[in-house]
């Protein structure tokens, strides 16, 4: 029994290593492969396992900035710090109407009745559950109706709202005692200065967690902006990303630079909010 | 009594802006997408005539069509189970490392969270370089076999279920986690006094517990699934030889901006499979917990 349950542990601790290496190695291979030069990563002169990881030189900043200027040859002068840009207007632009959006329906949803709140509430759902992709085609035909193909509007179009902040928001509302907002009304403040002064206060901890994930689907979304950008100077990071993918013979120094410059935004940010990102993922499937 | 309806008025008008916005984006275009289905659409000229179901026949006759629904339904009924038993695994080991050690575990194993799935896509497109890669010097070094993993129709779709898992992990293992921590400890204790072994436990307890949170996992995965293309795109772009061209690289690469009544049309029909497979899985698998 004893002995068994050693072997079960082991077993387990070895998967688990796996899976944390699996996890991690090309955070680590991104971070180097960027101060490679293209005679290191095509292993000439021929060179030890240890050599094809470790970069011979950490102060080669070759491919970070010719991407970042613009002039690694798949960017055809287009500097990428250019996307990096559009992305930031991208991200932040539409980070204020969404979260609006989403904590005054929140509050709608949470704290009144009204005939047919459920029918919409449900219609709401529907918005977590069916991907953006499959109902894209005819947004991009409205988009393109409207003029907005390759502007920041047209790529923003799709995240000015967030049903999982609705939802998020809303499971943090309903738990507030009414009478806080009884007192409010007594008072005598109207119902959106309750709104402003008494319920959003309350609602920092969720907000923060639905803006750092927010920043973050809106920061990697692909799909849309493939649709809707085709003139270089309005790409966004991820399109700007995948020029290095197209080539038969990939220059992987500069994609790997590439991907790292993309990612360093992120990376800031989860540092500092990696904990509300957790308790906000974990919080939503038990609520959910 | 007035204030009554006062209240039904105020709490409508608070969710009106963001219904209106819904049906903007989301309502109007679904709408759309079910008509643009039934018609021949030219954009340019920005004229429909209605067609019946000659986009689906049209569709259904073409050889990409259904090697591509092939090529989906395979990649969603093995990186599902794959990405599901991973996440189940981290997280039921995660719970059990207590204190800050936990705490940076979990930390860690959530990064690929915040990596996009385009840039995971070319991430191990490098990683798994048939020459050049990390994983065939590895495999080089031990004078294992080395496979061509993208490169080769036999296991580039293999591959790119290799690098879903790695980017699908973390949201997963985090739901999961969620649920078994809030499981009441006493519930374990008490087994395991009553001498019930950990994988009983596991099995017994820590599993119908988290149902809701597994069943949540399930049907996101299987969505994610059906639609995956990003991570595709960027490392493939749907080959070798179209073995990994997936629905949604189909849609992209052949549809779009060539017949939009076509795409439209494997929208939908995609639409209306994940709502009958979502709204199963919700109503057969799904049990009501109570701890």
């Amino acid at each position: 029994m004893n002995k068994r349950t050693t072997i079960g542990q082991t077993v387990s601790r070895l998967l688990l290593l796996t899976f944390f290496i699996f996890t991690l190695v090309p955070f680590i291979m991104v971070f180097f492969t960027s101060f490679k030069t293209t005679m290191e990563i095509n292993n000439m002169p021929y060179r030890t396992l240890w050599h094809r990881i470790i970069p011979d030189d950490f102060t080669n900043f070759q491919n970070i900035r010719s991407v970042f200027n613009g002039s690694a040859s798949q960017l055809n002068g287009v500097p990428f710090y250019t996307f990096i840009i559009n992305s930031l207007i991208v991200t932040f632009v539409s980070l204020f109407p969404s979260l609006i959006l989403a904590a005054t329906s929140a509050y709608g949803f949470a704290k009144f009745n009204f005939p047919g709140k459920n029918v919409i509430f449900y219609m709401f759902l529907g918005l977590v559950m069916v991907p953006m992709e499959m109902i894209s085609i005819p947004l991009f035909m409205t988009v393109s109706k409207l003029n907005l193909i390759n502007t920041y509007v047209g790529i923003m179009i799709p995240s000015f709202i967030s049903a999982f902040g609705t939802f998020l928001l809303k499971e943090s509302i309903e738990p507030l005692s009414d009478s806080y907002i009884e007192a409010g009304r007594i008072d005598g403040a109207g119902e959106f200065q309750i709104f402003r002064k008494l319920i959003m206060p309350m609602l920092s901890g969720p907000l923060v967690t639905l803006i750092v994930i927010k920043c973050t689907w809106c920061w990697n979304d692909f799909f849309w902006p493939l649709l809707v950008v085709s003139e270089e100077s309005m790409k966004t990071v991820t399109l700007g990303l995948s020029k290095f993918s197209n080539d038969l013979f990939k220059e992987y120094g500069q994609l790997n630079a590439a991907v790292l410059l993309s990612l360093l935004p992120l990376l800031i940010v989860f540092i500092i909010s990696h904990r509300q990102i957790k308790v906000g993922l974990m919080g939503a499937g038990v609520k959910g | 009594m007035k204030t009554k309806y006062k209240y039904m008025l105020t709490g409508f008008l608070f969710v009106l802006p963001s219904f209106l916005y819904y049906i903007f984006v989301f309502l109007y275009p679904l709408i759309l997408s079910f008509i643009n289905a039934t018609c021949k659409v030219n954009l340019m000229m920005g004229t429909k005539t209605f067609i019946g179901m000659q986009n689906f026949r049209n569709l259904f006759s073409r050889d990409y069509f259904w090697q591509s629904l092939t090529i989906t339904i395979q990649f969603a009924l093995m990186s599902v189970p794959l990405v599901m038993m991973v996440d189940l695994f981290v997280a039921d080991c995660l719970a059990k490392v207590k204190g800050k050690k936990g705490n940076i575990l979990t930390t860690l194993s959530f990064l690929p969270f915040i990596v996009s799935m385009a840039a995971a896509g070319m991430v191990w497109d490098w990683l798994l370089d048939p020459n050049l890669g990390l994983y065939n010097s590895l495999l080089n070094l031990f004078h294992l076999p080395q496979p061509l993993w993208l490169r080769s129709p036999a296991t580039a779709l293999y591959s790119t279920m290799l690098i879903t898992l790695w980017i699908r992990a973390p949201f997963g293992t985090m739901i999961l986690l969620g649920g078994i921590q809030n499981i009441p400890e006493q519930l374990n204790e008490a087994a395991s006094l009553d001498g019930v072994s950990g994988l009983q436990r596991f099995l017994k307890i820590t599993l119908p517990l988290i149902n809701p949170q597994l069943i949540m996992v399930l049907t996101l995965e299987t969505i994610f699934a059906f639609k995956a293309f990003d991570q595709i795109f960027t490392s493939t772009g749907g080959g070798p030889a179209g073995s990994t061209r997936t629905l949604m690289i189909y849609l992209i690469k052949d549809l779009f901006n060539t017949d939009y009544g076509m795409a439209s049309a494997l929208t939908v029909l995609l639409l209306i499979v994940l709502f009958i497979i979502s709204l199963l899985q919700q109503t057969l698998l799904k049990r009501k917990v109570d701890y």
